[in-house]
């Protein structure tokens, strides 16, 4: 019996910590600070779904509808740090480093987006814009997941010192991506150091 | 490599399971007669003699009638016409009329009498890879196409599957697996997924295919079925074993040890395990059959030559730089695209950064850019070099060549800007 007890003891304990850790947070309008690096402000409620999905160190994933309805990725990547996180540790995997540059560091974004597995990402409409002060660089995207669903995106990105700034929206093409870009850009253009 | 495994043991899943529907659309490259009234001439008008083009034959009717649902077969064909529904739809789905029409040509010259059962689909996924289901769901992978140099090569592999699919050997590895532990459930997904019952989980089937494979024999005998087909088809014998050897060469100029450890085994050709004496059993057969035979390389190179820029970059996306550079070796091999052979080139040392890669990859952008087919960002790239160097007049030449090549340019505010930066005498 008590044995049992133990074991219901600390099956509960578990459960409750297991579901502590990996519970979404929901992020009520406001100020949302990305590492030491910058702070957002959203208009909406978004959930941090962060801990649902492991990451790479610095990267933030944030949705309303849930992730495959849209994603908005706010990360702050240190040198020789990654966007997409691969639970393979031996396939290569693209890295962000200090010396690269403009149209480099959206290539490190693209092909990030390839290695979570969408199909053929291309960036367009490459234009400087400021990302929390620093001078980055703004882009469209287009790619399809692999069942064949037609997505859209939209980057920010900026370099401050060795660190990448980032914020990436991912939606599908069909609604989703429209039904939120004026959020979006309401985002990127409340970007401010933190 | 292991979402490679994956995906390998999904495809090893049509190969060695699966079944299909019924697909109504006419085959690539056929068009539906017009039959429109509103064209007919009217009664009264004189004869008009206009040689009209012959209408396009119909499809050969298939070799084999659909087996019965109850059945294991039949449990097969249904699992592929799941995973042929869902290539369809697949956002990797190669559309190309053109380059799906030349595929059809080649897959039923190398075998005509099964050229009905054959449903071909170009996937766009950079691995050496093709299976052929028993429903004639066949799917041929732009990394094989990629690393083939000739049609005779292409025409090998093609008639290696057909000769899967003639063999019926994803039947009989489904019977042998029956024998084992574990069968019963193994079958009853299967069944469930040709409709019959339970719902089949396709993933994990193809975790449990992939664990097997074909069997040594079944690789050996399609092997010699594939030299037959591609023989009396008129092509080159030498093709099957010189496209093993290359593959293997491949393999092993793999970046990553664990690869060049495994040889061909869980790599780059999962599904059809490569070992010498598969090589020696095609030379001794490319050598009695004393025969010259074609390797139309020239018209498998105009056929492929639209997509190498996509699938090289998809192939770059790999990281691993050892094999692009075999891959690219090989394509230069003829003289033929050194404008963009070159580029890739330099974007592996761009990327890569290795010592002495900045050097390499200038110096593979400026011999691209003396080729005709140089792609407009070997001028981009080498701008950037410029530019970094504070050579900014040369920098500017660069980046206007880019624009003057590619109006069209996704980053053309971009650049534009850093033009005007650089005119400015900034950096």
């Amino acid at each position: 019996m008590n044995i049992t007890r133990r074991g219901l003891i600390a099956a509960g304990a578990g459960s409750a910590l297991l579901g502590g850790c990996v519970a979404a947070r929901l992020i009520e309008p406001g100020p949302y600070r990305v590492e030491r690096a910058f702070t957002i402000r959203v208009t909406q409620s978004w959930s941090d779904v962060t801990p649902l999905a492991r990451q790479e160190e610095g990267v933030h994933l944030l949705t309303r509808d849930g992730p495959a309805l849209n994603q908005l990725y706010a990360a702050s990547i240190e040198a020789g740090g990654a966007l997409a996180f691969l639970p393979d540790r031996d396939t290569p995997r693209p890295r962000y480093r200090a010396d690269m540059g403009d149209t480099e560091v959206v290539e490190f974004v693209i092909d990030s987006i390839a290695a979570w597995g969408y199909q053929a990402p291309e960036s367009t409409n490459l234009r400087p814009q400021a990302l929390a002060g620093a001078q980055g660089v703004r882009f469209d995207l287009t790619t399809r997941t692999q069942p064949g669903l037609e997505i859209t995106g939209s980057g920010l990105v900026a370099r401050n010192g060795d660190t990448l700034n980032l914020l990436l929206f991912l939606a599908p093409s069909e609604h989703y991506f429209g039904a939120y870009a004026a959020e979006i850009e309401a985002i990127m253009a409340s970007a401010t150091p933190a | 490599m292991k979402r490679l495994l994956t995906a390998t043991a999904l495809a090893l899943v049509f190969a060695a399971s699966a079944a299909a529907q019924q697909v109504s659309d006419p085959p690539a490259g056929e068009q539906p007669a017009v039959t429109d009234a509103a064209l007919a001439p009217p009664a009264d008008a004189p004869p008009v003699l206009v040689q009209q083009p012959a209408p396009p034959p119909p499809p050969p009717a298939p070799s084999r009638a659909r087996p019965d649902v109850a059945s294991d077969e039949g449990g097969l064909w249904g699992m592929s016409d799941r995973a042929e529904m869902d290539a369809r739809a697949s956002g990797q789905l190669e559309r190309s009329p053109e380059l799906n029409a030349y595929l059809r040509e080649v897959s039923c010259r190398v075998a005509a009498e099964y050229c009905g059962d054959i449903r071909l689909y170009v996937m766009n996924r950079p691995y050496f890879n093709a299976s052929m289901a028993p429903n004639g769901y066949m799917e041929v992978w732009s990394g094989l196409l990629l690393r083939a140099e000739d049609e005779a090569q292409l025409a090998f592999v093609l008639g290696h599957e057909i000769g899967h699919y003639s063999e019926s050997h994803s039947l009989d590895m489904l019977r042998t697996m029956r024998g084992r532990a574990n069968a019963a459930m193994l079958f009853s997904i299967v069944a469930g997924a040709a409709g019959v019952g339970i719902v089949g989980d396709i993933v994990y089937l193809g975790t449990i295919a992939s664990v097997f494979g074909f069997s040594r024999e079944n690789e050996t005998q399609s092997d010699m079925i594939g030299f037959d087909h591609a023989l009396r088809a008129g092509y080159d014998p030498n093709a099957g074993h010189i496209l093993w050897t290359h593959l293997i060469e491949e393999t092993r100029a793999s970046d990553n040890p664990d690869v060049r450890r495994s040889e061909t085994r869980a790599s780059i050709f999962r599904t059809h395990p490569l070992s010498s004496d598969r090589v020696e059993a095609l030379q001794e057969r490319a050598r009695a059959a004393n025969a010259g035979g074609e390797t139309h390389r020239e018209r498998y190179r105009a056929a492929i030559r639209p997509f190498l820029d996509d699938w090289l970059r998809a192939d770059l996306r790999r990281r691993d730089y050892g094999q692009t550079s075999v891959i690219l070796d090989r394509l230069a091999a003829h003289g033929e695209d050194l404008g963009i052979v070159e580029y890739y080139r330099g974007e592996i040392n761009r990327i890569r950064r290795a010592e002495g890669d900045r050097a390499r990859a200038i110096q593979h952008y400026t011999n691209a850019i003396a080729q005709p087919d140089a792609p407009a960002a070997a001028w981009r790239e080498l701008g950037e070099y410029a530019a970094r160097d504070n050579r900014n007049a040369e920098a500017v030449g660069f980046f206007t060549t880019y624009l003057e090549r590619a109006p069209n340019a996704g980053d053309r505010a971009l650049i534009e800007a850093r033009v005007a930066q650089l005119s400015g005498g900034g950096q």
